[in-house]
């Protein structure tokens, strides 16, 4: 192997060979390229987001560095093929793109934290990024979706809710945060006014002591009581993402049931818009049951036209409909959101609560429940169906 | 409010038609060639002092989960079957995810205060070697350990525990059960397995059958190590010949080409043995049938059923009903089954349920208790 010759180094740097013997662990991790996809020979800009993700890690453990262009066994393989992939070949080029991840995904104030230097081996270059240990907690974001990293041995761990609470707790200690009583309260207060609508009194126990679980213990916690449900996620943010992104992501929607008192057409960006979602039950061939208000408002009326004109959905009408809950059944697996939002593009916006259930351990219990009272809505007495799905043998 | 359940009659378990995979576990609907072949392997398992090897695959909704359900269900129901099943789903992974993932998983299920009484009632009838009984069966001191460690008062227990689940000890708490900091080789992680296995004979006299379902996760494994990992450790589970554990996976691969890499490993395939590798297929026009006629006879309220005919039997057109085909006449269920069957001439059991629901709702809503040939061929374009 040639000597490693440092070109951009800010601080010593540790040999490569001395690297590459020590191979991965908590301080260091490889990666073959940026974002150039070895398997399709094609560019991959997921691939960039993966190395965020490893530096949030670090910065949010014990610091460490990521060696780009290093392949299975320790191969040195180099960063040419990431520079075919850039509009500016060069190893300027080249660091602008990885700093240009770093600002999308960690944020603009992180970025400059970390350190981008690279390694001549001969005719070829590893790029080398340093991340030391960041003074406060770095979440790696993703299409309005925030994610906290820690590097847990070789991998690079998500954590979950709960966890990510007390693990800021314990590594930043002096940092201040919100109380999670007050976080508790706040959320329990919610829920209890969206749970109201549900006929069912044992699945809205099951549903508070499940969102319990999952929310910071209280403070002094006695004892951590295990991980949260990992068939639930929580959110207040773009909270009907929650249950259109797994859905743009699932393959053979089988039903679907909208409960919702306003309807819109929706353009999210991150996930689905009408005119996908109408596709996709068309291709799929989904029986869609949607319930809600009668419309009052013209783009309320156009929005169940449309999805009306699918012929894929049964539309009942009921006056005075509070509940907010939504329900797939697709090949890719059964979930639910219940919360706050409308089924509208301004729910996108709005501070909601949203409470996803995925079918997985306890939560296909809940699922399947959820999905019960669903398809009661649909059967309330006072509806009026104004859509019917047709049913057709080709 | 007219639901599904009070308008049709069903039984009071039953708020639609869909079959739950536990609650009905019991049931097992159309598939007379399947069962049989099931119950044969069950049988010349147990027979043999072998706990049952088998992969279930096929496509979504094909019904695996319910299978591997009605397996433990018989396992769990049949005196000759003395065994205990472990059912678990594979919990979500990421590319590098080693068998440790499924490893704690299946001990979670398992559970800490069964694991903990088979291995004091074990202690108590091996006090003097069972210790070194244990390790002679792992081949190794730490897993003997960490089982003496379940014995301790306080956290060692737990924490002996943990250690066994292939989780990472702190350093503290490494030293205070005398332990190194973890269990990571798939050898090892196997082994601590066939010791809980052994434990259920010696203890409760009932082998110990692991079920691991939504094995289709394995696909997101691709770390070449990681790899590995779970090969290594499937080929020894897949191991008809070792007798201390059973394994059963399912996963929704149409095509063995399509497994996951682990599960096509030449090593992993032929120790499983091809003919335990079972696909379930989906369900043609006649079995179809076979599977709604089982299932509404199954899920119909016979009074209720007889009440709803009396009000209502004139919406039938004349055409006959059969307990198996009500609230369908028997031509409409024939037209119901061809529906069902439109993409292909096939389906499955999971979309014959959402099928079913959907057209009976709509029955509902035109006010219909009883399906005739002449409402459902208008509904279906038949």
């Amino acid at each position: 192997m040639d000597t490693p010759v440092p070109t951009t180094p800010s601080h010593e740097i540790e040999p490569l060979d001395r690297m590459l013997e020590r191979g991965e662990g908590r301080t260091l991790e490889f990666k073959a390229t940026l974002r150039y996809d070895l398997r399709t020979n094609t560019a991959n800009r997921d691939l960039a987001k993966v190395i965020a993700k490893t530096a949030a890690a670090f910065l949010n453990t014990d610091g460490g560095s990521i060696l780009i262009g290093i392949g299975d066994n320790h191969t040195i393989l180099g960063i040419d093929r990431d520079l075919t992939t850039l509009s500016k070949p060069t190893l300027d080029g080249f660091e602008l793109a990885l700093r240009n991840t770093f600002a999308l995904h960690l944020g603009a104030d992180i970025g400059p934290l970390i350190g981008v230097g690279f390694i001549s081996v001969g005719a070829l270059t590893v790029a080398h990024v340093t991340c030391p240990r960041h003074s406060s907690p770095v979440f790696h974001e993703e299409n309005g979706r925030r994610e906290f990293y820690v590097r847990d041995g070789n991998q690079s761990r998500p954590l979950d809710v709960r966890a990510t609470h007390n693990y800021i707790r314990e590594h930043w200690e002096s940092q201040p945060l919100i109380g999670p009583e007050a976080v508790r309260e706040a959320v329990a207060s919610a829920l209890q006014e969206h749970l109201a609508p549900l006929q069912s009194d044992a699945l809205r126990s099951m549903i508070l002591e499940a969102i319990r679980e999952t929310l910071p213990a209280p403070i002094p916690a006695a004892e951590p009581s295990g991980d949260s449900p990992p068939w639930l996620k929580v959110g207040t943010h773009r909270v009907l993402d929650l249950f259109l992104a797994p859905l743009a992501r699932s393959s053979g929607w089988k039903r679907l049931f909208l409960i919702s008192p306003w309807i819109s057409d929706i353009a999210s960006e991150t996930s689905l818009t009408s005119d996908q979602l109408c596709k996709r039950m068309q291709d799929d061939q989904t029986t869609a049951y949607i319930v809600t208000r009668p419309p009052e408002k013209d783009w309320h009326e156009a929005a169940l036209a449309r999805l009306g004109a699918t012929g894929r959905a049964n539309v009942a009408l009921v006056p005075d409909l509070h509940t907010k809950l939504y329900t797939a059944e697709t090949h890719s697996g059964s979930f639910a959101l219940l919360g706050s939002a409308n089924f509208t593009q301004q729910a996108l916006a709005n501070i909601e609560l949203g409470l996803l259930v995925n079918a997985y351990a306890d939560g296909r219990h809940v699922v399947t429940q959820l999905h019960n009272e669903a398809a009661q809505l649909y059967r309330l007495p006072q509806r009026r169906v104004i859509y019917h799905a047709s049913f057709r043998m080709n | 409010m007219d639901t599904l359940q009070s308008w049709f009659g069903l039984k009071e378990q039953h708020n639609d038609f869909s079959i739950e995979t536990d609650t009905d576990a019991s049931l097992f609907f159309a598939r007379h060639e399947l069962n049989q072949r099931l119950q044969s392997i069950l049988r010349r398992s147990f027979r043999s002092g072998s706990p049952p090897k088998m992969v279930l695959y096929g496509d979504w909704g094909v019904g695996k989960t319910h299978t591997m359900r009605h397996m433990e269900y018989v396992i769990a129901n049949t005196d000759d079957f003395k065994a205990t099943v472990v059912f678990v789903e594979l919990p979500d992974i990421v590319s590098k995810s080693t068998f440790q993932v499924a490893h704690s998983a299946l001990l979670d299920a398992l559970g800490f205060e069964r694991a903990k009484r088979w291995v004091v009632q074990f202690q108590a009838r091996y006090s003097a070697d069972a210790h070194d009984r244990i390790r002679a069966l792992t081949q190794s001191g730490d897993i003997a350990g960490a089982f003496d460690n379940m014995l301790a008062y306080g956290e060692g227990s737990r924490i002996a525990w943990d250690w066994l689940r292939g989780v990472p000890l702190a350093a503290g708490d490494a030293r205070l059960v005398g332990l190194p900091p973890g269990l990571y080789q798939s050898n090892q992680l196997v082994k601590v397995l066939e010791v809980f296995g052994r434990l259920s004979q010696e203890v409760d006299g009932k082998l110990l059958v692991f079920m691991l379902d939504e094995a289709t996760k394995l696909d997101r494994v691709t770390n070449p190590d990681a790899v590995a990992h779970w090969t290594n450790a499937l080929k020894l589970l897949a191991d008809q010949k070792s007798k201390e554990v059973g394994f059963v996976l399912s996963g929704s691969w149409i095509d063995p080409n399509e497994m996951a890499l682990p599960l096509q490993d030449q090593q992993v395939m032929t120790r499983f043995g091809e003919p335990n590798y079972i696909q379930l297929v989906s369900l043609d026009e006649a079995e179809t049938i076979i599977f709604l006629n089982a299932l509404l006879e199954e899920w119909v309220d016979t009074r209720s059923r007889a009440a709803i005919l009396e009000a209502h039997g004139g919406e039938a057109d004349g055409e006959a009903i059969a307990p198996t085909s009500f609230p369908f006449t028997k031509p409409a269920l024939e037209i119901a089954a061809r529906y069902t069957c439109r993409q292909g001439g096939i389906t499955t059991p999971r979309d014959i349920q959402i099928t079913l629901d959907d057209l009976l709702n709509r029955a509902i809503d035109d006010g219909r208790h009883v399906v005739s040939s002449r409402y459902i061929s208008a509904l279906v374009g038949a």
